[in-house]
């Protein structure tokens, strides 16, 4: 099941309806799904945003439906999730939680009154990386990091550089924290990330790449969106073990990421040769490697 | 000779009536047992490894007491069916029509219905303890009451067919 089919297959039957015929045609393109209490759904392509059914505003049982369908009537499987304002589904979709947190002594609890959902479609693109991947594999492979702002393509840079270095025989290890790369349902990956890959999801990317690097001998290590200090243990034992690196940060370009205190660290610390900078232009991608 | 066949027939089918009715208390009893070592069962599951509701389903409807299987099997096929927003209705549907059950343990599974897949595991797991206890105390009582109710049924049945007997003789 690809990811649009499994994001039409969350929504209430009349809902699914609009929203197929709203998009007849264009599926590819859509990247978003923006679900929101008493507006009408949104979706966002690589041109813009625009609604679908505008006469027919999403209703609390909605939410509640989609939610359900989401969680697959298991609350208490998805609760950790929850907690971190995420659900990922079948397909790889990860959907986004709004609501009111609840908690005590500043930890959050659950999320209460889900207000809107954000459900992001995730996409295979083979070949997208080819163009750069010389850069990074000429016969031994450079330890790269993906910046791009939010939005800009960096997990499927990512998964397909995964899926092409896992081809060149290299044993990657992948931590899968939100479950968005490999999109792992019952075991199985629902991308292609190589034959010679092991996902280990739903686990903290500090602790899975600590684990990860144990237990399973990789080559490269991968992971998705290094965003706190938390996160660098894990960087820095794999450079101190010889384990070539993979992963993404938010970011503009390397000089945005040099300004700020936790990222410079990152990049002087040693663990990357190579920055792959995405840049959207005109709705298409442009990748610029930068040798760090 | 034939009054007297008669008479034996009468008596045997007194006999196995009242033994009918003796098996099914049984019935209830082993029944009632099984769907709280299930419940108890989903319960340490759930709490262990937070498997998913339609999962738990399943592996429950691989239990051996038939009346317990047939009830998960039917929420699971349901469930698949109709779809995660429906479940309450999927099992609900399950509780009414698992023949063996009487009101008070009907409702105290009918509670389920609101409280799986709504909540945190320690919630529904809390919930499934409760309901097998529920059930267990049910079990009890038939338990309990089955030397006298085999006394009762066997006593009535033999006696009435005796009556007959006379009657026919």
């Amino acid at each position: 099941m690809n990811s649009w089919e499994s994001a039409l297959r969350l929504l209430p039957p009349e809902l699914a309806e609009r929203l197929g015929e709203a998009c007849a045609g264009q599926e590819d393109t859509i990247e978003e799904l923006r679900i929101r209490r008493d507006r009408p759904l949104c979706l966002r392509t690589a041109g813009g945003e625009r609604t679908a059914a505008p006469d027919r505003p999403v209703t609390d049982r909605d939410i509640r439906y989609v939610l359900a369908n989401a969680t697959g009537a298991s609350f208490h499987t998805a609760a950790d999730t929850i907690r971190k304002g995420y659900i990922t589904v079948q397909g790889g979709c990860r959907i986004g939680l709004c609501g009111e947190g609840t908690g005590q002594n500043g930890t959050v609890g659950t999320l209460r009154n889900i207000s809107s959902l954000c459900i992001r479609l995730p996409r295979e693109i083979p070949g997208c990386a080819d163009a750069l991947f010389g850069e990074v594999w000429d016969g031994g492979f450079h330890s790269t990091l993906i910046i791009s702002p939010p939005g800009g393509g960096k997990t499927t840079l990512l998964r397909e550089l995964v899926r092409k270095l896992s081809g060149e025989g290299l044993r990657v290890a992948l931590a899968d924290e939100r479950g968005e790369i490999a999109a792992m349902y019952q075991g199985r990956p629902q991308f292609d990330v190589g034959a010679r890959t092991d996902v280990l999801a739903n686990v903290t990317k500090c602790q899975a790449g600590i684990m990860l690097i144990r237990t399973m001998a990789p080559d490269v290590l991968a992971m998705d969106e290094i965003t706190a200090a938390a996160d660098l243990p894990a960087v820095l034992e794999a450079t101190g073990c010889g384990v070539g690196l993979l992963a993404t940060v938010h970011g503009q370009d390397v000089p945005d990421l040099r300004r700020k205190p936790m990222f410079s660290r990152l990049l002087t610390c040693g663990a990357f040769e190579k920055a792959v900078c995405i840049r959207k232009n005109r709705g298409d991608r442009e990748y610029q490697v930068v040798t760090l | 000779m034939l009054r007297i066949s008669g008479c034996v027939l009468v008596i045997a089918a007194g006999t196995m009536f009242g033994w009918l009715r003796l098996d099914g208390l049984r019935q209830r009893y082993r029944a009632l047992a099984a769907f709280a070592e299930a419940l108890r069962r989903g319960s340490a599951e759930l709490g262990t490894s937070l498997t998913p509701t339609g999962e738990l389903m399943a592996m429950l409807a691989e239990g051996s007491n038939p009346w317990v299987s047939r009830f998960f099997a039917s929420v699971r096929d349901d469930l698949a069916a109709r779809g995660a927003p429906c479940f309450p209705e999927c099992w609900q549907a399950a509780v009414d029509g698992c023949g063996i059950l009487e009101p008070p343990e009907r409702q105290a599974l009918s509670a389920l219905a609101t409280a799986l897949g709504q909540y945190g595991a320690e919630e529904t797991c809390a919930a499934l303890d409760r309901c097998a206890r529920q059930l267990e105390t049910a079990g009890e009582e038939v338990r309990r009451r089955m030397p006298d109710a085999a006394r009762l049924c066997l006593g009535i049945s033999l006696t009435v067919s005796a009556l007959l007997a006379i009657v026919l003789l």
